[in-house]
């Protein structure tokens, strides 16, 4: 029996905005049951990368697989099998959080009472279930972000994109993310998240990359990077090799 | 605070918008429409003042039409601009980081003046300075005369907009913010088409009137004394006669007093800023300004092409400045070929014929260009979500028909009482309206995914400059199209079979609404969400 495809595979992706290579022929892979994390400094291609990934953005050159399915050739297969938390999210201001949910259920195939149920058993352990049945535009920014976890997260995907989604979220919600995303590698999905925050990074993720200049500049568990580079923190790791790529 | 590094700052803020990248395409566009426009009015004017000799007319007439021309360029600017230097005020990105810096409200609010000024001197660069340059020209103006110049069109600039600001603050102590925009929005917008319709039928009945039509036309501008006395265009007007008939003391009296009126409508403004300012970036920051309001969803959530035209609908009426703008708009595009009447009579059955056709084409514009970027950031669900991009437009062009026809159906029941026209007649109209409905729609929906600006504020403006003029002139070519080819089916109805027009339109219109929306699909999937 073969083994699962890995929730994400990244070979070569290059993406450009006119003459500055945002990406540069980046290879990334997340595996099932682990959680990722991405870190650079800012403009070092963190968001071109997720953004490209979810399939907002065309990538120049290289090959993005989601569970198995090309995003360039069975693009709705591949948008079927991932969750995207942006660092803006995109919601529509004059929806309440459970329209909203709905109509994303809907988009994602996921039948009416099971979408109603799941999106209902999100926003309540996001801490949202009392202002449900209120617009969005009437929320705080770490509410809209709660909405936008709960839109990614609806379906199922085997693989989960979040781009700095700690922002906005006070400690309380924060920790219940964290721990969503530690149950969905648990259930050996695969989670990409990028965050600027080291010590969360070094507490949630299972591996961390490290982007500079859309190049990677290192990949592997806390142990192995600091092995490598002789540092005794994640901080210490990421300052080195950024400086090393600068 | 140091003036010259904010100026220096504000400078660099517009220079950037030139660089490539940042629109560099729209904003050269928009430089060559702006040279265009100067000139076309610098020129029309000219040959005007200089054929009002001939006529028997002298410089009070030409003063009289300059203060038209000024007038009308400065209800524009209040209709167009005003909105903008009110959301630029209170809602521009930058207001919290300005918010915190050590600056008193007025110096912000003269921050956000400057950075307005490129849109709200608009009209009093391309329409009041050129039309003040002809006359000044053709009237031969003296030298001290030209110096006038200036000081008329600064306070051509202050004198709406000091008043405005200072009412638009007046009028946020009783509404949140957020609803104050789309009262000015939806205000600007009835103001406009009413000017305009206003304009559609006085027009052609002075087309129409048996005398000849410039005297008529420069007549019709002579100004009550009343009005003289508190319409600013007019002081501008009297001041660059006065200088024209070499009367300087009268001049500067005409000049001084747009200028006091200029400087009390800024202080005005500023005594408004400091009054109400901070309470109200304190609310917009907050987020106070909206009102907590529950729509308990009851309903189990249904397919896609269901969920995506309730969400439509949900979105459309609770909108109510975007669902008024439609609903106001629907209204005039439908009078519009009333206008037309006295210049050229037709039947009754051709009029509605023309009006639900005009109705359908506009309702493209209204309603399928605008939904695209109305789904604002959302829009980025079409890349994200695993549906197929002809679904997803077959979608927003079935709600686009599904808003559309009971706007068509009203327009077609009340012409058909008040026009009272025959049954197969009515049928024919209604068959034309729908063909036109149908292509107008898919031709709306490319228009928006190629200019739509899902960062819009404006409910007229969701679509970039340059978008909108090239949707304009879709319109007027749709309209002859239709015209002319409704006109050659009936000049021609012997020799079609039976029923023809009421088959005939529909099956065209959709003929050419597949083609398109295959286009649409492709221009949906190449598309690439940037934020």
């Amino acid at each position: 029996m073969s083994a699962a495809p890995a929730p994400l595979e990244i070979r070569g992706l290059t993406r450009r905005y006119g003459e500055l290579v945002a990406v540069d022929h980046l290879d990334l892979e997340v595996r099932g049951g682990e959680i990722l994390g991405f870190l650079g400094p800012n403009g070092a291609g963190k968001t071109t990368t997720l953004r490209c990934t979810s399939g907002l953005l065309r990538s120049h050159s290289g090959t993005i697989r989601v569970a198995g399915f090309d995003l360039e050739r069975e693009a709705l297969r591949a948008r079927a099998a991932m969750g995207f938390v942006p660092d803006r999210p995109f919601l529509y201001p004059r929806l309440t959080a459970r329209e909203f949910l709905d109509l994303v259920g809907s988009l994602y195939d996921v039948p009416g009472p099971r979408a109603r149920e799941r999106g209902d058993a999100l926003l309540s352990r996001l801490d949202l279930g009392a202002e449900r049945d209120d617009l969005i535009e009437t929320y705080s920014l770490g509410m809209r972000q709660k909405v936008a976890v709960a839109a990614a997260l609806l379906h199922d995907p085997p693989l989960l994109l979040l781009d700095e989604p700690l922002g906005g979220l006070d400690p309380q919600s924060a920790r219940a993310l964290k721990d969503l995303l530690r149950e969905r590698a648990s259930a050996g999905h695969g989670v990409l998240v990028s965050t600027h925050l080291l010590d969360v990074a070094e507490r949630l993720c299972d591996r961390v990359a490290i982007v500079s200049h859309g190049r990677l500049r290192a990949l592997g568990t806390l142990d192995e990077l600091r092995r490598e580079s002789g540092g005794s923190t994640l901080e210490d790791v990421f300052l080195e090799r950024v400086k090393d790529a600068g | 605070m140091i003036w010259s590094g904010v100026l220096r700052s504000r400078r660099q803020l517009l220079r950037n918008q030139l660089r490539p990248g940042r629109g560099r395409w729209a904003s050269f566009i928009g430089f060559g429409l702006f040279a265009w426009f100067f000139t076309l009015v610098l020129t029309t004017l000219a040959i005007t003042f200089a054929s009002l000799d001939p006529l028997g007319f002298g410089p009070t007439e030409g003063a009289a039409v300059l203060a038209a021309v000024m007038l009308a360029a400065l209800v524009a600017a209040l209709v167009f601009d005003l909105q903008h230097a009110v959301s630029s005020t209170l809602l521009d990105s930058d207001l919290e980081l300005l918010h915190r810096a050590p600056i008193t409200a007025r110096e912000l609010l003269t921050i956000k003046l400057i950075d307005s000024l490129p849109r709200t001197a608009a009209m009093v660069v391309a329409v009041a300075f050129p039309a003040s340059l002809a006359f000044a020209l053709v009237m031969k103006t003296p030298w001290w005369g030209w110096a006038l110049l200036p000081v008329l069109l600064v306070g051509l600039w202050a004198a709406p907009l000091g008043i405005g600001l200072a009412i638009a603050l007046l009028i946020l102590r009783a509404v949140p913010a957020s609803r104050v925009r789309e009262v000015l929005a939806v205000l600007s917008t009835v103001i406009m088409l009413g000017l305009w319709l206003l304009n559609s039928f006085a027009m052609p009945r002075l087309l129409t009137d048996e005398t000849d039509l410039a005297p008529r036309l420069v007549q019709s501008v002579m100004p009550a004394s009343w009005f003289v006395t508190i319409s600013p265009p007019h002081w501008a007007a009297n001041a660059l006669l006065a200088a024209h008939e070499r009367h300087p003391i009268a001049a500067v009296g005409w000049a001084l007093r747009l200028g006091l009126i200029a400087v009390a409508s800024m202080a005005l403004a500023a005594f408004a800023g400091r009054g109400l300012l901070e309470d109200m970036l304190a609310r917009v920051a907050s987020g106070e300004a909206t009102a907590k309001r529950r729509h308990p969803a009851t309903a189990v959530p249904m397919g896609s092409l269901r969920s995506l035209l309730m969400k439509d609908a949900r979105l459309f009426t609770r909108d109510w400045s975007v669902l008024g703008d439609v609903l106001t708009a629907a209204l005039l595009w439908t009078l519009l070929p009333i206008v037309a009447g006295p210049i050229a009579p037709m039947p009754a059955a051709h009029l509605v014929r023309y009006m639900l056709v005009a109705l359908a084409i506009g309702l493209g514009y209204e309603v399928g260009a605008r939904t695209i970027p109305y789904e604002g950031p959302a829009l980025a669900w079409t890349r994200l979500s695993p549906l197929p991009a002809w679904r997803w437009n077959g979608a927003k062009w079935l709600g686009g028909a599904l808003l559309s026809l009971p706007l068509m159906v009203i327009a077609a029941l009340v012409s058909r009482f008040a026009l009272s026209i025959a049954w197969l007649e009515w049928s024919e109209a209604i068959a034309a309206g729908l063909g036109a409905l149908s292509f107008s729609l898919a031709l709306g929906l490319w228009t928006g995914w190629t200019f739509g600006d899902p960062h819009w504020t404006q409910p007229r403006a969701m679509l970039t400059f340059p978008g909108r003029l090239i949707a304009s002139g879709l319109l007027i070519v749709q309209a002859i199209a239709w015209v002319g080819a409704l006109s050659v089916a009936e000049h021609l109805r012997e020799t079609w079979p039976s029923g023809a027009l009421l088959w005939g339109p529909p099956a065209v219109g959709l003929a050419l609404t597949i083609p398109m929306m295959w286009i649409v699909q492709r221009v949906a999937r190449a598309y690439e969400w940037s934020a």
